[in-house]
């Protein structure tokens, strides 16, 4: 059972998945790693543009790639009003406050789509969907193939906003782990609202993700809970404050998960996923590629 | 004679609570008010889930989101011995408490040296990993479909007709754990948690053994928990992945803690109170059509207390009341 083909087909299977968990993860890993701000709604971020992209498809008959902007405006919009009315308020609290004040909010976006739009798994009609890209011997799925190359567009982008613009290098140097926000402040950084910009940035990359993972995964009140389990197991493993480590994190749980299908089964391929996710704590606390 | 009720001790509180809860419980069993009586029911055995993850993070600061998964081994420990073996779950719930421990206490190593978010998070995972495992296994666990508890009437397999015994098992438990845990709080244990809950390094710099006190924690509030699924098993009759494994039970046994107040005896009974209430009213009011409200209402609850009250109801309350009848001085222990 176990040939070259297999393997390879495992590996690139693997690795496309993963292009798609690194970005889902992208947007907790700008929070807790510039924010300390631990977004347990996460998932439920992802939830609402799978909705809204969704809803779009269907009312308007467009193709989802078109809704990309769309996902763009609605994640910066989900993310400054988190950041304004939830998270800043809370903030004497610590990590933990946050935590738990972004746990209410990922209940009150579970109970909001289950009343609006009952427990049903939904599927987005789309083209992308039964489209399959050929490379040689390995065939991948065709939303999975256009998801993979947009997210590594927007991470590419995102990478760029940091290195080579003011307001990306003033949020690294207002952040705990690549600067110190009270000498930034000391500059006149504005750090309030540097905290509203990256909040608002993880909620752009947070609704891409949503947009895509949208095109091929089915869409339920519940789902996000998965996706929010799977981005804190990637940054977990990509260790705070590394990019690169998100994409390497990503990518490898894509493996694991794609060989865990082939080994366990696609139900329970995420028994091996949350294993390896406990013994990298175990192993190495601070991830693969972690700073301090 | 309020101010006196705040200041007596917890011991002659826990006493009189019980007896005035039996006096409340006695006209509903005369009227046959059983939804009363069944609703009473589960807001002990919440409270008294609550009270057990309040050992962990009220205590000891080990905040958990997978607490679903001792609640689920021991549910299926106790069912599985009495469906398949016919054991008693009066043993099968210490069986099931001790598999638990036995769970944690592997688990430990991993977890343990986790802080903070890290440790939340592994929690998360691990209750997702026990709710696949228990999905795969369906050769013993029934799967999917999971398993019918026996529809008899005897106290002997802990299956009671009458909803009146029911309610007195669940006070029974509680009472059992707010001495445990009244023990806990004036004890060198107590003194233990807290000082790890307040700061780890610096506790560990004065001698305290980290490990162990976290350890002790972990094996009591996971031995209890899972002690608290048989019951919750024997009460529903029946268990599904979906409904013993799920995230929701994990979060509710965490809203209800939260809400009512972390670290204090008589928090998570308060805040099991208001949420249960809450939740059979919309269950009661609203049936099936309006899936979700009660998650919209228990969502709002968290975010309002955290951004109000981060202590939680019972202790701002308590303060609220300490200010208006009696001398605030009572800044000591929590109680």
């Amino acid at each position: 059972m176990i040939s070259p083909e297999v393997i390879l087909q495992v590996l690139a299977s693997g690795i496309v998945l993963g292009g798609i968990y690194a970005i889902a993860s992208l947007g907790l890993g700008l929070s807790w790693g510039i924010l300390h701000v631990i977004n347990f709604a996460h998932g439920e971020w992802i939830l609402i543009s799978m909705y809204a992209s969704y809803w779009l498809v269907i009312l308007l008959g467009v193709d989802p790639l078109m809704l990309i902007p769309i996902n763009i405006l609605l994640g910066a919009l989900v993310g400054v009003l988190t950041q304004r009315f939830l998270v800043e308020t809370t903030r004497k609290g610590g990590a933990l406050a946050s935590i738990l004040s972004t746990f209410g909010l990922s209940l009150t976006i579970i109970g909001s789509s289950q009343l609006l739009w009952k427990s049903y798994a939904r599927t987005m009609p789309n083209r992308y969907i039964n489209m399959v890209v050929k490379m040689g011997v390995v065939r991948v799925s065709g939303a999975h193939f256009v998801s993979f190359l947009i997210s590594i567009g927007v991470i590419t982008a995102i990478y760029i906003f940091f290195k080579r613009t003011l307001v990306g290098k003033a949020i690294l140097a207002s952040s705990e782990i690549f600067g110190d926000p009270e000498v930034a402040l000391l500059m006149g950084v504005d750090v309030r609202r540097i905290r509203l910009i990256t909040m608002a940035l993880a909620g752009i990359s947070t609704g891409v993700a949503g947009n895509l993972i949208a095109t091929f995964y089915y869409i339920h009140p519940y789902i996000g809970t998965l996706w929010c389990i799977l981005a804190f197991v990637v940054v977990v493993l990509a260790g705070l404050g590394s990019l690169k480590g998100i994409i390497i994190a990503g990518i490898l749980v894509g493996i694991l998960e794609s060989v865990g299908s082939l080994l366990i089964g696609t139900a329970y391929s995420y028994i091996l996923v949350f294993l390896a996710f406990i013994l990298t704590l175990y192993i190495r606390p601070r991830g693969l590629m972690g700073r301090r | 004679m309020l101010s006196r009720v705040l200041k007596s001790k917890p011991l002659i509180n826990i006493v009189k609570f019980a007896a005035s809860l039996i006096l409340l419980s006695i006209p509903f069993k005369l009227l046959k008010l059983h939804f009363i009586l069944y609703l009473m029911t589960l807001i002990l055995l919440y409270a008294y889930l609550g009270q057990c993850w309040n050992i962990l993070y009220g205590y000891a600061g080990q905040l958990s989101f997978g607490h679903a998964a001792f609640l689920g081994i021991g549910a299926y420990v106790s069912s599985i011995l009495l469906i398949r073996f016919g054991i008693s779950p009066w043993i099968g719930m210490i069986v099931g408490g001790a598999i638990c421990a036995l769970f944690a206490f592997f688990m430990s190593f991993p977890l343990l040296k986790l802080r903070g978010a890290y440790f939340a998070l592994a929690t998360l995972g691990m209750a997702e990993v026990v709710r696949l495992i228990v999905l795969r296994l369906d050769f013993i666990t029934g799967g999917g479909r999971g398993l019918l508890l026996p529809v008899v009437t005897s106290p002997w397999l802990l299956l009671f007709g009458d909803i009146w015994h029911w309610f007195l098992t669940a006070l029974g438990m509680n009472l059992a754990l707010l001495y445990i845990s009244y023990r806990i709080e004036g004890s060198k244990l107590g003194m233990a948690f807290r000082a790890i809950k307040q700061d780890e390094e610096a506790s560990s710099s004065v001698g305290v053994d980290v490990f162990k006190y976290k350890m002790i924690a972990l094996l009591l509030s996971a031995s209890l928990t899972g002690i608290g699924g048989t019951f919750y098993a024997q009460l529903v009759g029946y268990i599904r992945p979906d409904i013993i494994l799920t995230t929701e039970r994990s979060d509710e046994i965490v809203v209800v803690a939260v809400i009512g107040g972390i670290g204090t005896l008589w928090g998570p009974m308060l805040g099991s109170a208001i949420l249960l209430s809450i939740r059979q009213l919309i269950y009661s009011l609203l049936g099936g059509t309006y899936m979700g409200v009660h998650l919209i209402v228990y969502g709002i609850l968290i975010m309002i207390i955290i951004i109000f009250a981060p202590e939680g109801l019972y202790p701002t309350i308590k303060k609220r009341l300490m200010m208006e009848f009696g001398e605030a001085k009572s800044r000591g222990t929590p109680s």
